[in-house]
C-alpha cells in the first residue's frame, strides 16, 4: 500500500509532496499552522484539494489521468480527527458504523473485536458523552481501525489528552500500527521518534524535509528541522577534523565530508552548557564565543540564540543575560557531522 | 445580566403591551358556555380543518424545508444571502400579500394554475389550496432551523463518516439528521402554529367554506360578525395552543442536543 | 410601581402620535373648530364625501370627519366607546346592536338591492341565479352571517335556488375582488358595488328588488353637539343627499 502524494490548497497556503511505503508509518512534523492538518484532509479529500496527485499502490486515486478524483468514501482512507468526531450513538455502533458501510454482514463481531483491542469491550453501550478524553480517543481509534483502512491518517493522535492518557494511547499505538500504512501529524518530536519510520517536516504548506525517522530527525538539514527534531543546527565548512562554524571559531568533530565542504552537527540545546567568561581550555566542549542576539522563553527553561549556536539555560541565569551579552557555548567534542 | 435600572420600565412597558391584549381576550370570555362555544358544530368544524391541514402543511414543509436548509448551506456568497432572502420573504410578508402572490401562482388564472385548470386539476377554493397557502408561510420557519442548526453542527463527523466508507445518503440518516432532531422539532413546532394560525392568504387565496377551506382564524373573524363570544372562545383556543408550542419550540433542551 | 400606569398611557399616547387617525379622527387645524365625526358602512364611503362637502358649506364653521369600515365593526367600535356623533350601517341590525346610544329614531335614508357580479364580457354566460347550478361554474357569496350574505340568502330562497358557491366570503369586497380577479366566474354583490368595481359588471336578478337592504342612520347619545348631529342624519335624507346617492346606484326610501 504505498501511498505517493502532492496536494496543494491554495486557500490554507499548503502545497505538500508526502510518500510511504506500504506499512510504514510517516510523521508530518510541524508546529501549529504549518498546513499539516489540511495535509491530511486533503489526501482523505474532505477537503477538495485545489491540485491533487495521489497514488495509492499503484492506482492513481487524484491526478492528471483522471477526470473525477475518487470521492472520500472509496479511498480506504480512513481520517481519525483530533476532537474524535465520534458519532451521536452508542460506542458499539460507532465501531461498527465502517464495516456497516461496506455492509458487512459481521459488524457487530468486527467492532467487538477492535473494542478490545483497544481495550475498550466494557465501554461497548456507552454514548459518546459518557466516555473520558482517553476513552474516546481509544474508541476513535477502534472505529478507524474496524473500517480496515487502507491507509491510516491520525490528526494529532494525542492532542487534548492528559500526560497519563497521551503515554498510554502512544504505547497502544505502536502496537495497532506495526503493520498498518499510517500518516500522522504531530508537532512533537518524540511522537515521530517512537511512532514513525518515515518524518516529513512542514513549515508554511511545504515539506522542507522528507526522509527516514532516524536520517532526519539525527540528521537535519535545516535549521527549522533541526528545531522541531529538538535540536540545534550548528553550521560551518570542514577543515580536516573540525567545523570552521560561520563566526570564526571551530569545533572537533567525527567523520563528515571532505575539506571545504558545507556540513552541519545537530546538537540538543541542553547538552550545550553556556558561561559568561572563557572558560579552561581543557574538557569535553568545544567554547564558542557569541553575543546574545535573542532570548527565547520556553516554559521552564530559555533558550539563549547566538548568530551561530544556541542553547538551553535555566532561567535564573538568563535573568542575567541580555540582548548583546557575551557568552560561551560548550559545544560537545566529537558529534557526527554531515554533508548538508 | 441585567443592564442599566431605566431599562426596567421599559422592559415592565413592553410586558404590559404584549400581555394586556391577551388577558384582555380572557377577560371578554364567556367562561361559562366556553365549552358550547368551543363544541359547537361549526366551531369544531373549523377546528378539525385546521388541525388536519396544519398537520399535512407541517408534514410538507418537513419533506420540503430540510432540502432547502441544506441546499442553503450548499450555495455560498451572494447566492446564499439572495436565496435566503427569497426563501424568507413569506416570513416578513403581510398574509394578504402573500395571499395575492399565490393567487398569480396557483390561482385559476395564475402562472401554475392556469395550465393547471387546462388540465383538469383545480386547485383554488380547495383544502389543498389552504396547505399550499399554510405551507408558503410556515416554510421559513424550517428552512431557518435547519440552515442555521447546520452551521452550528459543522462537517466534522460528516467528513470522517464518509473516510469510513459511509455513503452520502447513510451519513445523512445516520449522521446529520440525528443531531439535526432538534431543530428539526422547533422548526415543525413553529411551522404547526404558524400554520395553524394563517389567516390572511388562505383569506385571500383560497376562499372561505365550511369544512373545506374555512379553518379556525377564518371561522373567528366571521364568527366576529353575528357571534363574538363563539369567536373569543375560539380565539383562546387557539391563544393556547400558541402559547403551548412556543413554550414547546423554546424549551431550554431545545438547544442541547447541537454541540 | 406607581409609575407604571403613567408610563402606559405615555406609550399609548406616543403610540397615537405615530398613527394619529386610529386613535382619534382626524382633525385639520385650517378647518373650522367644530367637528362632527360621522361613522358610516364602507359601502357609502364614495358617496358620502360630496353630501359631507355640502353639509360642510351649509354650516359653516364645521368640520365634518368621516371614518369607513364594515357596519358590524363600527357597531362593536360604539360599543367599545369610540367617539361618534352620527353612525350610517348598511343595514338595521347592527342599528339595532347600538339602539341603547341612539338619540332619537334612527331614519332610513337610502336601499340597496343584490344583483350578480360577473366578469367583464360575461364570459360564462352567466344570465340568472339558476345559472350559478351550471356545472363548471366558480360563484362566490357572502357567508349568511354577515348582512349581504343573509339577503343573498333571502334572493336565493325567494327564486328556488339553491346555491353551491366555492367560497363563502365575510365581506362584499372579497366576493367582489374574486370575480374582478377571475378567481370567479360569478358573485352577488350590492348594486352599488359594481358601479364603483372596474373589470365587472352587473347581471340584474329577477325578483332582487323584494328583497331590500335598508340604511338607517342615527344621531349619537353622546354627540357633543346634538343638534348638529341630527341635522347631518336629516340632511342624509335632502334633495341634494337623494339625487347623489340614486347617482351612485342606491334607492332612496
Amino acid at each position: 500500500m504505498r501511498l505517493e502524494a502532492r496536494v496543494t490548497v491554495l486557500a490554507r497556503g499548503v502545497d505538500a509532496t508526502v510518500s510511504v511505503g506500504a506499512g510504514r508509518t510517516l510523521a508530518v512534523l510541524g508546529p501549529n499552522g504549518a498546513g499539516k492538518s489540511t495535509v491530511l484532509e486533503a489526501l482523505a479529500d474532505v477537503t477538495r484539494p485545489d491540485r491533487a496527485s495521489v497514488t495509492l499502490d499503484g492506482r492513481e486515486l487524484a491526478g492528471p489521468r483522471r477526470r473525477a478524483a475518487v470521492p472520500a468514501r472509496r479511498r480506504g482512507m480512513v481520517l481519525l480527527s483530533q476532537d474524535d468526531a465520534l458519532f451521536p450513538m452508542s460506542v458499539l455502533d460507532n465501531v461498527a458504523f465502517g464495516p456497516r458501510s461496506a455492509g458487512r454482514g459481521d459488524a457487530i463481531a468486527i467492532a467487538r473485536e477492535q473494542l478490545a483491542r483497544v481495550g475498550c469491550e466494557d465501554l461497548a453501550e456507552r454514548r459518546p458523552g459518557e466516555l473520558s478524553g482517553g476513552q474516546a480517543r481509544r474508541v476513535a481509534i477502534a472505529r478507524a481501525l474496524a473500517a480496515d483502512p487502507r491507509v491510516l491518517l491520525l490528526d494529532e493522535p494525542f492532542a487534548g489528552l492528559d500526560v497519563e492518557a497521551a503515554s498510554s494511547i502512544r504505547a497502544l499505538l505502536r502496537t495497532l500500527l506495526a503493520d498498518v500504512t499510517t500518516v500522522l501529524t504531530t508537532h512533537d518530536a518524540l511522537d515521530a521518534h517512537t511512532l514513525a519510520d518515515d518524518v516529513a517536516v512542514m513549515e508554511s504548506g511545504r515539506v522542507v524535509e522528507h526522509g527516514t525517522a532516524a536520517d532526519v530527525l539525527a540528521r537535519p538539514r535545516t535549521r527549522f528541522a533541526a528545531r522541531m527534531a529538538g535540536r540545534v543546527l550548528i553550521e560551518g565548512t570542514m577543515r580536516g577534523g573540525r567545523l570552521a562554524l560561520d563566526g570564526g571559531s571551530s569545533v572537533p568533530v567525527a567523520g563528515g565530508p571532505g575539506a571545504g565542504s558545507r556540513a552541519a552537527i545537530a546538537v540538543h540545546p541542553a547538552a550545550i552548557p553556556v558561561a559568561l567568561d572563557s572558560p579552561a581550555r581543557a574538557g569535553e566542549h568545544a567554547w564558542v564565543m557569541e553575543d546574545v542576539v535573542t532570548l527565547e522563553p520556553r516554559g521552564d527553561h530559555v533558550r539563549a540564540h547566538g548568530a551561530v549556536v544556541s542553547a538551553d539555560v535555566d532561567p535564573a541565569f538568563a535573568a542575567t543575560l541580555a540582548v548583546g551579552t557575551r557568552i560561551w557555548c560548550g559545544v560537545p567534542r566529537g558529534l557526527p557531522a554531515y554533508a548538508l | 445580566m441585567s443592564g442599566p435600572r431605566w431599562l426596567v420600565p421599559l422592559a415592565l412597558l413592553g410586558a404590559l403591551l404584549v400581555a394586556a391584549p391577551l388577558v384582555g381576550l380572557m377577560a371578554r370570555a364567556s367562561w361559562g358556555e366556553l365549552w358550547t362555544l368551543i363544541t359547537a358544530p361549526e366551531s369544531l368544524e373549523a377546528l378539525a380543518l385546521s388541525l388536519r391541514t396544519a398537520v399535512a402543511s407541517t408534514l410538507l414543509v418537513i419533506v420540503l424545508g430540510v432540502p432547502l436548509g441544506f441546499a442553503l448551506r450548499a450555495v455560498h456568497g451572494r447566492v446564499r444571502a439572495g436565496l435566503r432572502a427569497v426563501l424568507l420573504a413569506p416570513l416578513v410578508l403581510p398574509p394578504v400579500v402573500g395571499g395575492l402572490a399565490l393567487l398569480y401562482a396557483f390561482g385559476r388564472r395564475g402562472l401554475i394554475g392556469a395550465p393547471l385548470e387546462d388540465a383538469g386539476i383545480s386547485v383554488a377554493y380547495t383544502t389543498a389550496a389552504v396547505v399550499l397557502a399554510q405551507t408558503f408561510v410556515a416554510m421559513p420557519f424550517m428552512v431557518v432551523s435547519i440552515e442555521s442548526a447546520l452551521a452550528a453542527h459543522g462537517e466534522r463527523r460528516e467528513a470522517i463518516a464518509a473516510t469510513l466508507g459511509a455513503s452520502r445518503t447513510r451519513i445523512l440518516a445516520r449522521i446529520t439528521l440525528p443531531a439535526l432532531g432538534p431543530a428539526l422539532a422547533t422548526g415543525a413546532v413553529l411551522a404547526f402554529a404558524r400554520a395553524l394560525g394563517e389567516f390572511g392568504a388562505t383569506l385571500t387565496f383560497a376562499g372561505s367554506l365550511a369544512g373545506v377551506t374555512r379553518t379556525a382564524p377564518l371561522e373567528i373573524y366571521l364568527a366576529r360578525e353575528t357571534d363574538p363570544d363563539a369567536a373569543v372562545a375560539l380565539s383562546l383556543v387557539l391563544l393556547v395552543v400558541a402559547v403551548a408550542v412556543v413554550a414547546i419550540a423554546y424549551r431550554p433542551a431545545a438547544t442541547r442536543g447541537l454541540r | 410601581m406607581r409609575g407604571l400606569a403613567s408610563a402606559a398611557s405615555a406609550a399609548l399616547a406616543a403610540a397615537c402620535a405615530l398613527s394619529l387617525a386610529a386613535c382619534a379622527p382626524e382633525t385639520d387645524a385650517a378647518a373650522g373648530d367644530r367637528t362632527l365625526t360621522v361613522l358610516a358602512a364602507a359601502s357609502l364611503a364614495d358617496v358620502l364625501e360630496p353630501i359631507a362637502a355640502d353639509f360642510e358649506n351649509e354650516h359653516p364653521g364645521v368640520d365634518v370627519v368621516t371614518s369607513y369600515a364594515g357596519s358590524s365593526d363600527l357597531a362593536a367600535q360604539i360599543l367599545e366607546g369610540a367617539p361618534a356623533d352620527v353612525f350610517a350601517s348598511a343595514d338595521e341590525a347592527n342599528m339595532d346592536k347600538v339602539a341603547d346610544l341612539v338619540a332619537g329614531t334612527p331614519a332610513v335614508f337610502a336601499t340597496n338591492t343584490l344583483t350578480i357580479v360577473v366578469p367583464e364580457g360575461d364570459p360564462m354566460g352567466i344570465e340568472d341565479l339558476a345559472s350559478f347550478a351550471a356545472p363548471g361554474i366558480v360563484s362566490v357569496i357572502c357567508a349568511p352571517q354577515v348582512p349581504c350574505g343573509a339577503a343573498t340568502a333571502t334572493v336565493a330562497a325567494r327564486a328556488g335556488v339553491t346555491l353551491s358557491p366555492a367560497s363563502e366570503e365575510a365581506s362584499v369586497t372579497d366576493v367582489l375582488g374574486k370575480v374582478a380577479s377571475g378567481q370567479a366566474d360569478a358573485g352577488i354583490v350590492y348594486v352599488t358595488d359594481v358601479a364603483r368595481a372596474e373589470g365587472v359588471e352587473a347581471v340584474p336578478i329577477e325578483g332582487a328588488e323584494a328583497v331590500v337592504n335598508r340604511y338607517p342612520a342615527a344621531a349619537m347619545a353622546g354627540a357633543a353637539e346634538p343638534e348638529l348631529a341630527a341635522a347631518f342624519v336629516d340632511h342624509l335624507s335632502a334633495q341634494a343627499a337623494r339625487k347623489a346617492l340614486s347617482d351612485a346606484g342606491f334607492g332612496t326610501p
